[in-house]
């Protein structure tokens, strides 16, 4: 009987995959192996959680980063300063046309902040 | 022999769900984690992204039924937001002669274009030519990533994110729709709604649709049995174009301003959905539902990923190892099939 099924021609595969041969058995070792990796990301990437955020200071002092979870409002780094210009705030942009309330806005993803200047 | 039988219906299931399986219990650690997850706001967040990148998923789904694929899905959708938010807005920097913003209907209608025109191009070569889609909309994704740094080089705009989007503008796309315990719901939501259905009704009940099953399914015997392969094919390309150019109009005011990277990497998610929602690359298989699932799924492990602070890059990897886990399952599920 089991000699039986294995003499049935398996099903070609067509389309994108009709240059693929494979037996359904090497598929799941594939799927299984995949799925193991799949999740071993996952793992690495939650114990590895948090956001970056970059502080561009564009010429002034340099500022450090910052790693927070999803959620978290940043804490005020220390002002940057800056020969001949005063600091008016962070920007999400470097034509500082979007601001970042530090009291308001939460951090959802990775992201560098730009130091905004102005003239005196 | 019985018990070795069960056993291995076990494994089948086991292995065809392996997906959903992986998602559904990644999704119960992240709401047992952060139950924020799964409160109110951020399932209203989860099914508004759905929306947002349904329309591009159904335009994929077509040519992954032909047995092709569409790459410059992205870029067309980068395109036509640029287009729209140029057009749509304030402060005119792309053509700074215009004085008010243009009529909505009619910037709808030019975008619709710009993707029928797209899709056109890349459906008159892979039907006339019998190129591979591959490269066929791998050039077009060029020229038209050409186009958007051109396009946003005209004017005084000087290649620039284009923003201070037009208040009707973005109140008809991000506008409320209705309320659910003071989360508001986007009115963008309910276009994808409208678009889902008439997707659905040109797959299920037109000819068109069918043509474009049996053309997928296998394209000699559709052509024997009086299909128009050729007009089929083009069809089928210009209308995913045409619905990269209504995603690339939600995603103008969705995202309140638009760029050169705008929509950068939209097919690959388009494609993971469509192959997750049981759109196969064997051709002439796939359903409406299964691509609104696989967009839906795909939103939420991001979604929830995201809440886990998983950094960007790790999603990418992520990302890969499910289209790959998604083509193995596709494959199996039909090798083992009766």
């Amino acid at each position: 009987m089991a000699e039986q099924k294995q003499t049935v021609p398996q099903r070609q595969l067509r389309g994108l995959y009709s240059k693929v041969n494979i037996s359904v058995k090497s598929l799941n070792i594939i799927i299984i192996v995949l799925a193991a990796a799949l999740v071993a990301c996952m793992v690495i990437g939650v114990s590895n959680a948090g956001f970056t955020v970059q502080f561009d200071s564009l010429g002034g002092t340099t500022v450090e980063g910052q790693k927070l979870m999803y959620g978290e409002l940043i804490t005020a780094p220390d002002a940057p300063t800056r020969e001949g210009y005063v600091f008016d705030g962070w920007y999400l942009d470097q034509n500082t046309t979007r601001p970042w309330d530090l009291k308001k806005d939460v951090v959802t993803e990775s992201l560098t902040l730009y130091a905004g200047w102005r003239v005196p | 022999m019985a018990e070795k039988d069960k056993l291995k219906k076990v494994g089948d299931i086991l292995l065809n769900n392996a997906m959903y399986i992986i998602i559904a219990v990644a999704v119960v650690y992240i709401a047992i984690m952060r139950p924020t997850f799964i409160k109110l706001p951020s399932i209203v967040n989860i099914v508004s992204l759905t929306a947002a990148k349904l329309p591009i998923a159904l335009g994929i789904g077509g040519c992954i039924v032909l047995t092709g694929t569409d790459i410059s899905a992205g870029r067309v959708v980068g395109l036509t937001a640029c287009i729209s938010a140029s057009l749509l807005t304030t402060v005119f920097k792309v053509f700074p002669k215009m004085v008010s913003a243009a009529p909505l209907p009619l910037v709808l209608l030019l975008v619709i274009g710009v993707g029928a025109l797209v899709g056109f191009v890349n459906g008159f070569s892979v039907a006339k030519f019998k190129l591979h889609p591959f490269i066929v909309t791998l050039s077009t994704q060029l020229i038209v990533y050409g186009i958007i740094l051109m396009y946003l080089m005209r004017g005084v705009n000087n290649g620039q994110t284009l923003s201070g989007l037009s208040d009707n503008y973005r109140s008809f796309i991000t506008g409320t729709l209705f309320s659910i315990g003071g989360v508001a719901v986007p009115k963008y939501v309910l276009y994808s709604i409208i678009l889902t259905i008439v997707m659905w009704v040109i797959w299920n009940k037109t000819t068109f649709g069918k043509n474009m099953f049996a053309v997928g399914s296998n394209e000699e015997a559709a052509n024997v049995s009086g299909v128009n392969v050729m007009r089929t094919i083009i069809m089928v390309f210009m209308l995913a174009g045409m619905m990269y150019g209504i995603t690339g109009f939600l995603d103008g005011a969705r995202i309140a301003s638009a760029n050169a990277n705008t929509g950068l990497n939209y097919e690959c998610d388009a494609i993971a959905a469509c192959v997750i929602g049981g759109v196969s690359f064997v051709g002439g298989i796939g359903r409406i539902s299964g691509i609104v699932v696989g967009v839906l799924l795909l939103q939420i492990i991001f979604t929830g990923l995201n809440f886990l602070a998983v950094d960007a890059n790790m999603l990418y990897i992520i990302k890969g190892l499910i289209i790959l886990i998604a083509c193995a399952i596709d494959m199996r599920k039909y090798l083992v099939r009766k």
